[in-house]
């Protein structure tokens, strides 16, 4: 996803809620707040999975429970099409199971409804590549989706099923930790060619194409050590 | 555009969406206080269920953004109570509804300075 981009361009959001109310209260406060352009609004999932794919808003504002097509629904049609969005989701509720959820999917984090005043500060940490969770800007969210699932006592440690070696489990390790290549190329004193090549054999056996997803699913699948 | 004087534009600006929100939040609590009466007379439907627990799930997110927490918190306790299976019982439906109406009365008259000293 780019992230350099002209401070003084505007914002591009699209806002999912199917009531109106609430729409009409986001559009307000961002308009206000100047800085934004909003590009589009959607009544339901499938309008706002649409939307994305027509405007390539810059941040989507999505809420979870709507019609046609639930709003973590609508996000896994983005992540598996492809499609690349910040996405913040705006709820009246959601459980640590969904924030979780959400996370895996590629959501850069969350605002309560009842917590509007936050909207502001999570949109400017997500377009600053941060993470919005728990009413706060999050550069770790690894470390965090760890004590997500810890509180949401999903913390299941699994015996390494997936054929990963001693050291392939010691990169995954540094990698939850947001460790750069060269970082552990440093701390085992191998070359970065190394470790990239570790990786590539990493993302085979597990099934993931990028550092994040791996780190999710190690932390998710007990294998590393807290 | 100084942080407090944006605070306080965008205060305004919401004040003004609740104003004009007005109808369609008494339309909600209308539905709300519809289910209840045919609870009540016995009438009551899935579609009416189901109608009601929007307009309650909708109610509580709207009221929230606005900042009237109580009232938001007692259009989610009607939409828990309407999730439930059977239907829900009467009177702790109509006690909630009547409560929420009494919160909206209240909200409804002190929505500029309420949302103008919102954080403040």
């Amino acid at each position: 996803m780019k992230s350099s981009r002209d401070k003084t361009q505007l914002v591009r959001v699209l806002i999912a809620d199917d009531d109106p109310i609430v729409r009409s209260a986001v559009r307000s406060v961002l308009e206000v707040s100047k800085g934004f352009s909003i590009v589009g609004e959607a009544e339901d999932g499938k309008l706002a999975a649409e939307l994305v794919k027509e405007t390539a808003p810059d941040v989507l504002l999505l809420d979870l429970l709507m019609p046609n097509l639930p709003g973590l629904e609508a996000l896994r049609a983005l992540t598996t099409a492809g499609v690349e969005v910040r996405t913040l989701l705006l709820c009246s509720a959601i459980s640590t199971k969904q924030v979780l959820e959400a996370l895996q999917l590629g959501a850069r984090g969350v605002v309560l409804k009842g917590r509007v005043s936050e909207l502001l500060p999570a949109l400017d940490a997500v377009m600053h590549g941060q993470y919005w969770i728990e009413g706060r800007s999050v550069s770790n969210v690894v470390q965090v989706v760890q004590q997500l699932t810890e509180a949401a006592g999903q913390q299941n440690p699994r015996a390494n099923r997936f054929g990963l070696t001693a050291r392939e489990l010691e990169i995954i390790s540094f990698i939850t930790q947001g460790c750069m290549n060269r970082d552990i190329a440093g701390s085992l004193s191998i070359t970065e060619e190394t470790v990239k090549r570790h990786l590539t054999n990493i993302f085979n056996k597990v099934g993931m194409s990028n550092r994040l997803e791996l780190a999710l699913f190690a932390i998710e699948h007990g294998l590393v050590r807290k | 555009m100084t942080q407090q004087r944006g605070e306080r534009e965008v205060r305004t600006a919401l004040a003004k969406v609740w104003r004009d929100s007005q109808p369609r939040v008494l339309e909600r609590l209308a539905t709300l206080e519809r289910i209840s009466e045919n609870l009540r007379s016995g009438v009551l439907d899935e579609k009416g269920r189901e109608d009601a627990l929007i307009a309650a799930h909708k109610l509580s997110g709207a009221l929230g953004m606005f900042g009237f927490n109580e009232a938001s918190a007692c259009a989610a306790e009607i939409e828990a109570l309407l999730a439930q299976m059977p239907l829900p019982e009467r009177t702790t439906l109509a006690q909630l509804t009547e409560r929420l109406r009494g919160l909206l009365e209240k909200a409804k008259t002190s929505h500029t300075a309420h949302l103008e000293n919102r954080g403040s």
